[in-house]
């Protein structure tokens, strides 16, 4: 799960941008201007540092990276 | 995507003049530098003219309030308030004429710094943290308190110097209070609030992408 600051866990959603990056042939920089999101913000998504999605965002993601939200995000299964 | 239509977005490079930009930020931190610097300038040469003054005066009120006194020509004037003069005074004279002075230039100097560090904040573009509502809590505290403190110190000073003078005279021998920093302090309270319950917001949409 995903940890805070406090060592509380808040949800155990995943984030494949890495790996569909990867795959699409794309930089961090090149999807930015693509789907109109700031790097910074494309960063803490990859790196599964965000809290919140929206779905503008989402849908943004998804048209450039031609895939469903379910390719761009899991839920982990919980711990023990 | 479609991004959200703005006024600003349909006509890109035309701002509206009455907008707050870099500009107005800047002249409201040079604003408020300059009157923390002129507080504590002021207040370090005025104490430094009255630890040194040959004569100084001291305002006082009259008990009764405004009086009217007869003329040596038969005209008649009507006093409010007169002005003692002190000379040669001592140390304890001296350091009484200086106190509000201080504490009034140290509740200015501080309270400017600290909404000159609020502001600053406005330009650096994150204003609405904890940070801030705390500096502007004790800027609402060190106003409330330290001005009524300041204008407390201020009459009592008057009354205590006052004192020496013939009981004739009639001077006043109560303290005024003055409420004026009694509404920044409230003003500024309720701006820490607004901010602070800005952080809360600020700290539920972190990490929204």
């Amino acid at each position: 799960m995903a940890p805070t600051d406090a060592g509380e866990e808040l949800h155990r959603v995943r984030c494949h941008l890495g790996s569909l990056l990867e795959q699409r042939g794309l930089t961090l920089t090149e999807l930015s201007e693509r789907v109109g999101v700031s790097l910074v913000n494309l960063s803490v998504l990859k790196n599964d540092r965000a809290r919140a999605v929206r779905f503008s965002t989402l849908t943004a993601l998804c048209d450039a990276l031609e895939c469903q939200p379910g390719d761009l995000l899991a839920v982990t299964p919980p711990e023990g | 995507m479609n991004t959200p239509h703005t006024e600003d977005s349909a006509q890109p490079g035309r701002s509206r003049w009455w907008a707050w930009d870099r500009w107005d930020n800047a002249l409201l931190e040079g604003l408020l530098l300059i009157i923390t610097l002129g507080a504590l300038i002021f207040g370090i040469l005025e104490t430094l003219d009255v630890m040194t003054a040959e004569r100084l005066a001291v305002a006082a009120v009259l008990d009764d309030g405004p009086t009217t006194l007869a003329t040596s020509d038969g005209d008649r004037v009507t006093a409010e308030e007169v002005q003692l003069s002190l000379t040669d005074p001592a140390p304890g004279q001296r350091l009484l004429v200086a106190a509000p002075t201080v504490l009034g230039s140290i509740v200015v100097a501080t309270v400017g710094w600290l909404l000159w560090e609020v502001v600053r904040s406005l330009r650096l573009g994150d204003p609405f943290h904890r940070t801030n509502a705390r500096r502007l809590s004790i800027a609402a505290v060190m106003a409330l308190v330290g001005g009524m403190a300041t204008t407390l110190i201020g009459s009592l000073a008057s009354i205590t110097l006052a004192g020496d003078a013939p009981d004739s005279l009639g001077l006043a021998t109560a303290a005024t209070l003055s409420f004026v920093p009694v509404g920044v302090g409230i003003v500024l309270a309720a701006v820490g609030e607004v901010f602070r319950r800005g952080a809360a917001l600020r700290d539920e949409v972190e990490g929204l992408v």
